[in-house]
């Protein structure tokens, strides 16, 4: 691969172009299935669109004390969040990798959560300082299980690379389980109901993006949206990529709109629950699972 | 720039100040915004911080303690933001006219571009509000 086609699957095909229109049409299927849950009508279909367009002609406030980092990190986090879907669409689409793609998937997925607490916190506001000190907290319990759940299909296929795991990986026990809690711990990644302690409008009106506006915040906004659209294709990528094209969307959009199910009938947990929940029931879960599959394989 | 400007009347994120309501204009704003009225059709949503605003609703008669708060809080918010007065409170200070902790009504501080009188609105009445708030800033 050359340097034009990397960086045609960087910006337009699997990259940004294709994550931003897919990311808009997950954002409505997500807010108009809450809506109807909810009994109400819900937004229109390009909802999420205006919201970006919008905060592009808001003007952004800086605060006064701010540094640098409070500028650059939402520019780093969607950078690195894009990266992440084209290594992960290429994979899906061209059939294309290198050796130990998997780990570098997982290193930039975490990108976005530090950039965000880098730049939040050097905002030098008090609220965004505790949703920055809940964020360090959140990534820190849900790194653990979200690692060692992907180890399982990792050590079934014998592989690190992303498309011999995918053509590999054959659904069992401890795949299905293992699955599941990726989900939950992505949707933690992401900030969605159950984990959005970070954020948490109620209580700390939005945490993190407190002083962020215009711009950075459409910036912010427009990263959790493509992680939000990433993540099905991520959990049926690895574990449930068998069957054709058909069957791929039709996993894709049953994980969508079991995302949407999980936030729309949990309640808020507090920050010692999400790591007691993460530390003592999904890790040991997961780290069973482990041994299921060493257990078969050897 | 007219695409811009088209989503920004699409998705006008509203932020709820109240200075000293009697409560009823914050209930009935609450009505607006939860499924019965659902104002989410139109874009409308409520926000947790003065960073994301586009509309300000502004409840109640300004006193001594937070009148300038309003005004700092509207210089804040980041532009264009438009004030809304909801309440004959917020519109033209009511019964509290000549009250001893009212030193000015809400559009002696801060420009207002809608006023929606009531005591309190009905749902119905805040909701045409913003219809025609979006229908002046649409011509403009
Ligand atoms: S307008 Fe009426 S209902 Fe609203 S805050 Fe004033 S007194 Fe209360």
């Amino acid at each position: 691969m050359n340097v034009l086609t990397s960086l045609f699957l960087y910006l337009f095909f699997p990259g940004f172009l294709f994550s931003f229109m897919l990311s808009v049409i997950c954002g409505y299927v997500d807010r108009k299935l809450t809506a109807r849950i909810q009994y109400r009508q819900g937004p229109p279909l390009l909802q999420n669109l205006y919201d970006f367009l919008k905060l592009l002609a808001k003007e952004v406030v800086v605060p006064q004390d701010a540094n640098f980092l409070f500028i650059l990190a939402p520019f780093i986090s969607l950078a690195s969040v894009i990266l992440a879907s084209t290594i992960l669409w290429t994979a899906i689409f061209f059939k294309k990798g290198f050796v130990g793609d998997i780990i570098v998937l997982v290193y930039i997925l975490t990108i976005p959560s530090i950039a965000l607490i880098l730049g939040s916190g050097s905002s030098n506001n008090v609220i965004a300082s505790i949703g920055v000190a809940r964020e360090i907290k959140l990534l820190l319990s849900y790194e653990l299980p979200l690692i060692t759940s992907l180890l399982v299909a990792i050590l079934k296929t014998k592989s690190l690379k992303l498309v011999e795991i995918m053509h590999n990986c054959n659904v069992s026990v401890e795949t299905v389980i293992a699955s599941l809690i990726v989900l939950i711990t992505l949707q933690a990644k992401v900030g969605l109901v159950p984990f959005d302690v970070s954020e948490a409008e109620t209580e700390l009106a939005s945490g993190v993006m407190i002083e962020y506006s215009g711009l950075l915040l459409g910036l912010i906004k427009l990263t959790k949206q493509i992680m939000f659209s990433l993540i099905p294709a991520f959990i049926t990528g690895i574990y449930y990529y068998k069957g054709g094209v058909l069957a791929f969307i039709i996993k894709y959009i049953l994980f969508l709109i079991l995302m949407t199910l999980i936030r729309n009938t949990n309640p808020r947990l507090k920050i010692d629950q999400v790591i007691k929940f993460c530390w003592f029931i999904l890790f040991p879960l997961a780290l069973l699972c482990v041994i299921l599959t060493l257990i078969k394989t050897v | 720039m007219n695409l811009l400007k088209k989503s920004l009347l699409k998705s006008p994120w509203v932020f709820h100040l109240a200075l000293s309501p009697c409560n009823n204009c914050d209930i009935e704003i609450l009505d607006v915004l939860t499924p019965r009225y659902d104002v989410e059709r139109f874009g409308v949503q409520l926000v947790g911080s003065i960073r994301h605003a586009d509309i300000l609703l502004v409840t109640g008669v300004p006193n001594y303690k937070n009148w300038q708060k309003l005004k700092y809080l509207y210089e804040q918010a980041p532009k264009p933001c438009f004030v809304v007065a909801v309440g004959t409170c917020a519109c033209g200070r009511g019964v509290f006219k000549d009250s001893y902790n009212s030193p000015c009504s809400v559009d002696e501080i801060v420009p207002v571009s809608a006023y929606i009188p009531g005591c309190p609105p009905k749902p119905e009445a805040i909701i045409a509000g913003f219809a025609k708030l979006i229908n002046v800033l649409s011509k403009k």
